[in-house]
């Protein structure tokens, strides 16, 4: 027997005891994402990255051991770096195959619709949104971050230099926090270009792809000349990384010492930063304010 | 509680130099509406400017005793909307979304989940509940919409196309649906083209035509109105018949060569058309009283509209207060 044969009635509850709306949003975002068996794989492949750092904190333990202590009293900072790449190509591809949809499926399938005949505004549809991606982001960043994390705060707890251990390791959790922000602005905002997830993939792939690629062309071209890193956001980004940690490069063939980065590499980097993640900024609110439009 | 759903007054909406709402004035009670129009006449509009969803340049919107703009999120809470297009993600499930939908509106998790379950067995999806959105027909889909629409426990829930795309089959349990939530105390305006859908669940209708409203008022006056109407047929000299009752004061709503539609003046009978035919010397073989259809009564006001260039104003009807836009 239907409900309707029992008697319908009204909801007589409170319509504002429920979780704010932005959070629904975004919960329902995430739980969306999930969904796709290519995020479950996607996850599960990028179990080795948290895997190898690892074994690779027990190696770097290994070494100074082997070499009786030598580099007892310092860290290089490489660690923290090279950790911090791969989470930025982890995020960028858990982005590309399960977070272009963000605004782009809401156009295409006209959800929009049903979000603004509800009691929400355009500030919790659009931080809701912002959060699910965060979250996605997160679960391949955040999550081996704080694994390592633990794994070398522990390891490194008799160590002269714990202190500096610990720094780096807050740094790598700051890091982290930046690169899942500026990513997922980009990603909004290029899921707010148009309706095809699959193009909103493309553009994300090359906005990254691309200028690395001419990055690394004219490094070249310049012989490693440091300001060429600002024309990639990728490199731009480890290059920040780099300043947080301490971290100045590998030494070159019969170098003494890395080179020392100019200074204005060091406040350079997050300028670029600041820029994409004001022009994405624009470009969502370019879209949301012509929501009410599509709704 | 008042019983005004909604208010308008001098309310003017403009894309660009398209004007598609000219200053609305008028006071729907609580009931059945169903809002009727050509494209373009404003219905979309006039749905959206009552959710809050648009903005209007003049006048002042009252839903539920809540003025726009400001009360915008309290107007929504009261207020289920099911709109035209299928608006889901295909890989929802129909308790995902219905849930969803009861959360958005402010319910808490678990009351969204069971109200969600509740909804749909109303609208007969409770056997469906756990399927994805995207294996839906029309029909579960446009069920589905509804059930997102009376989560939250709406005093109003406003049905843009609800049968759109339906098979008679469908059609017949949406209206069945429809009629059955409109008996239990919840309000609803049926946005449709279907004018006997309207005329099977609603019991009065606002008629807009571009950006105005022509009509508003119960659909027996809107037939009513014009019940002076009679069919007559003739052997010969239709055109002379129609032309001496043109010179009494007739109008000659339809002429399909020998069977013409007259409406009469308030005030005459069919008298009128005898005279006329005795007159033009044609011989009568059928003259019966003409009954009104809404479709009928509905595309003589916009004709007359067209014509007039103005609106129809109703006297006297209950619940109406009809003002020039």
């Amino acid at each position: 027997m239907s409900i309707r044969d029992q008697g319908y009635t009204r909801y007589e509850g409170d319509l504002t005891a429920g979780a704010p709306a932005f959070w629904v949003i975004a919960t329902q975002g995430l739980s969306h994402y999930w969904g796709f068996l290519r995020t479950k794989l996607l996850f599960i492949v990028m179990l080795i990255v948290p895997v190898l750092f690892s074994i690779a904190t027990f190696a770097e333990q290994a070494v100074r051991k082997m070499f009786g202590g030598a580099g007892e009293e310092q860290l290089s900072g490489f660690f923290e770096y090279a950790f911090g790449v791969s989470e930025i190509w982890m995020v960028a591809l858990v982005f590309a195959a399960s977070g272009c949809g963000v605004i782009a499926e809401d156009m295409r399938h006209q959800t929009i619709q049903l979000y603004f005949s509800k009691p929400i505004t355009r500030m919790d549809y659009v931080a809701g949104k912002f959060l699910s991606l965060v979250m996605l982001g997160a679960l391949v960043s955040l999550l081996p971050y704080v694994v390592v994390g633990t794994l070398r705060a522990l390891i490194f707890i008799p160590k002269p230099f714990f202190t500096d251990a610990l720094k780096n390791i807050a740094l790598l959790g700051l890091f982290n926090v930046v690169l899942l922000v500026v990513f997922s602005a980009m990603v909004m905002a290029l899921s707010c270009l148009t309706r095809r997830t699959g193009f909103v993939v493309l553009m994300w792939l090359g906005s990254l792809l691309i200028p690395s690629m001419v990055s690394t062309g004219v490094a070249l071209a310049r012989k490693g000349e440091a300001w060429t890193d600002l024309i990639s956001i990728a490199a731009s980004m480890s290059t920040t990384l780099k300043v947080m940690v301490g971290y100045t490069g590998m030494q070159a063939p019969g170098e003494l010492a890395a080179p020392e980065l100019p200074e204005y590499m060091t406040y350079a980097p997050w300028g670029v930063l600041a820029a994409v993640v004001i022009a994405a900024a624009s470009v969502i609110y370019w879209r949301t304010s012509k929501l009410e439009g599509i709704a | 509680m008042s019983s005004v759903l909604f208010q308008l007054l001098g309310v003017r909406k403009s894309y660009g130099d398209f004007v598609a709402l000219h200053g609305l004035d008028v006071e729907v009670r609580q009931g059945t509406i169903g809002l009727l129009g050509p494209n373009g006449a404003g219905k979309s509009t006039l749905i959206k400017t009552l959710l809050g969803l648009l903005t209007f340049e003049q006048g002042q919107v009252t839903v539920m005793g809540h003025r726009l703009p400001h009360g915008q999120r309290a107007i929504r809470r009261e207020v289920g909307y099911m709109p035209e297009n299928d608006c889901y993600l295909p890989r929802m499930t129909a308790v995902e979304y219905v849930t969803f939908a009861g959360r958005l509106c402010g319910m808490p998790r678990r009351d969204a989940f069971q109200r969600a379950h509740e909804t749909l067995h109303y609208v007969g999806l409770g056997e469906a509940r756990y399927r994805r959105l995207g294996t839906f027909s029309t029909g579960m889909k446009q069920r589905c919409k509804l059930a997102q629409a009376l989560v939250h426990g709406p005093r109003l829930v406003l049905l843009d196309e609800p049968t759109n795309g339906l098979d008679p089959e469908g059609r017949d349990q949406m209206l069945d649906l429809i009629n059955d939530v409109a008996r239990r105390d919840i309000s609803v305006m049926l946005s449709t083209h279907i004018l006997s859908d309207v005329e099977r669940t609603c019991e009065r209708a606002l008629l807009l035509n571009r950006g105005e409203i022509i009509h508003y008022g119960s659909i027996a006056d809107m037939k009513d109105d014009r019940k002076n109407n009679y069919e007559i047929q003739v052997r010969d000299g239709a055109d002379k018949l129609a032309d001496k009752l043109r010179e009494r004061g007739a109008t000659i709503d339809e002429d399909r060569g020998a069977k013409l539609v007259v409406t009469l003046p308030p005030d005459e009978n069919t008298n009128l058309i005898l005279r006329a035919a005795i007159d033009a010397e044609v011989q009568l073989r059928h003259l019966v009283p003409y009954h009104m259809t809404l479709e009928t009564a509905f595309l003589g006001i916009i004709k007359e509209q067209n014509q007039t260039g103005g609106l129809i104003r109703e006297e006297g009807a209950p619940e109406v207060a009809l003002v020039e836009g």
